[in-house]
């Protein structure tokens, strides 16, 4: 008797790791299906053939839309934010994370939403949902990859962005000695340096999801100041907020997902190299 | 005639480790070491601690100090710990760290459990304010965070060698966000009275309530526990 009372929590326990609902898959609490260096090389993989974008525009001031966590599900927040970027000549629009649930499913109804290249150019970033359900295949196989960088080229000068994948709460030391390696030798010749990424470094307010750890939290933003990043943009906690810290700004943008009461996305303005932004809630 | 008096009735620890081990951001193993000091008289008991970096990115050897200052109570027939401490981390060249908890930990014949909360406030040190001009943004403060630890032994606490499994996202110089946990695993040998030997093996995690649990690194210490008088 004694032993049947000792397993029952530990089957409790395994029964808990193999469900799953249509939101959580609670096998994550001890494992992923692919860690952060394994999705990393599959990233750079990509980049290898795929070369990384460069935006020329005609003039010193440009705007870029920015959305999180669009936990696609239903579209009409989505196709609202890309319409409005369209309709304000945004250069391009970043997605930091969450975009799905993670289901293939979603993955279908999400990139049937995007808009044509041609009509704008949009960057996303994979976020914990996204990979929830084995979805980081389909991540991979609709955009590649989730590590990369994009430049956009004013004739007053040429800005560096980049996108980096947290969706695991970690870098992973591939992905963390890359970042480094680019803002040692690349960000010296650009004129400002904005990250995207879906975990928040800082931790605004009190919440029950991950950030990275606090190791990783100090390398990071001792690498921040160390190679005057400007901005780090993030999604993750679903409430906007802003801070600054070593003189970098580091800003959580509001979740764009359908149904949210303070759904909203932000508008990342460049004026002749100045940085400012705005956060806008949907109507 | 006054200090011998007092002398019998206190009790004097130094304990020493080693750590040596790796994460994904240490560019490499790293190797720490810590002494730590405590003196207890009656219910108090006063514990300072300093962390030595022997190999590692950070530029500072002296990399940490702590103070704790803990006193036993009962409550019926329950025996407590209350613990207040601070703690000062120099953890870059540019960035060092203070915080400081309460905490209550309590222990059975083979369960040991700690609870309690810290505040973390992170600067900028004057190298970073001088040497990148800044006068904005230079200190951040972080709500609450919630610290645990829950910790089985295979023997009864006081058995001569004993070995088991901890929970916690707590260690001495360290203290994770209470959604990053941590897995140790320890085994510790009394060779005489005043002398314990102990070694522990640590798994670090990474977005365990992300629900997508990735490894953020690892570590082995190996330490001794000397009991003065």
């Amino acid at each position: 008797m004694g032993t049947i009372l000792n397993i029952r929590p530990l089957a409790g326990l395994l029964i808990l790791a193999c469900s799953s609902c249509d939101i959580f898959e609670f096998r994550g609490f001890f494992l992923s299906y692919e860690n952060a260096n394994e999705r990393f090389t599959q990233s750079m993989a990509w980049n290898n053939i795929n070369p990384y974008k460069e935006i020329t525009t005609g003039q010193d001031n440009y705007l870029i839309y920015v959305m999180a966590d669009s936990h696609t599900g239903t579209t009409y927040n989505l196709n609202y934010f890309f319409r409005n970027a369209i309709e304000n000549n945004a250069v391009s629009a970043v997605m930091v994370g969450d975009l799905t649930t993670g289901h293939a499913v979603d993955y279908k109804v999400f990139y049937d939403a995007l808009p044509d290249r041609d009509e704008l150019l949009t960057f996303p970033v994979a976020g914990n949902h996204d990979i929830y359900f084995d979805g980081w295949k389909q991540f991979h196989s609709l955009f590649g990859t989730s590590t990369y960088l994009f430049y956009v080229k004013t004739p007053e000068g040429t800005d560096l962005f980049i996108c980096l994948d947290t969706a695991g709460g970690t870098l992973g030391d591939l992905q963390y000695n890359w970042l480094s390696k680019i803002l040692k030798t690349q960000r010296p010749d650009y004129r400002r340096c904005i990250i995207f990424t879906h975990n928040n470094i800082l931790q605004f307010r009190k919440i029950a999801t991950t950030t990275p750890n606090p190791e990783e939290l100090y390398a990071l933003k001792e690498l921040f100041i160390e190679h005057r990043v400007d901005m780090v943009i993030t999604g993750h906690d679903h409430q906007k907020d802003y801070r600054e810290f070593g003189g970098t700004k580091y800003i959580s943008l509001d979740a764009l997902v359908d149904g949210y009461k303070f759904a909203g996305f932000m508008k990342l303005m460049v004026n002749d190299g100045n940085l400012s932004f705005e956060h806008f809630n949907l109507p | 005639m006054l200090f011998v008096a007092q002398m019998i009735d206190a009790q004097l620890n130094i304990e020493a480790h080693n750590d040596l081990g790796r994460n994904n951001v240490s560019e490499g193993m790293f190797i720490k070491s810590a002494v730590t000091t405590s003196y207890r008289k009656g219910n108090t008991c006063l514990v300072y601690a300093n962390q030595f970096d022997l190999k590692s990115h950070n530029p500072h050897f002296f990399s940490g100090a702590k103070v704790r200052l803990t006193r036993a109570f009962q409550i019926k027939t329950k025996a407590l710990e209350a613990n207040a401490f601070y703690m000062y981390n120099l953890l870059s060249r540019l960035i060092h760290e203070a915080n400081w908890g309460v905490t209550i930990n309590t222990e059975s014949q083979h369960f040991s459990y700690l609870l309690g909360t810290n505040f973390r406030t992170s600067h900028l040190t004057k190298v970073a304010t001088e040497n990148y001009e800044l006068d904005v943004g230079t200190k951040l403060r972080e709500k609450w965070n919630l610290m645990y630890r829950i910790a089985y032994s295979l023997k009864p606490n006081n058995n001569k060698w004993n070995t088991g499994v901890a929970l916690t996202n707590v260690d001495h110089f360290l203290i994770n966000q209470d959604t990053n946990p941590m897995l140790a695993l320890h085994a510790r040998y009394r060779l005489n009275f005043p002398l314990t030997l102990y070694t522990e093996a640590w798994y670090k995690t990474a977005g365990v309530f992300n629900i997508s649990a990735d490894s953020f690194g690892f570590f082995f210490r190996t330490g001794l526990q000397w009991e003065l008088f």
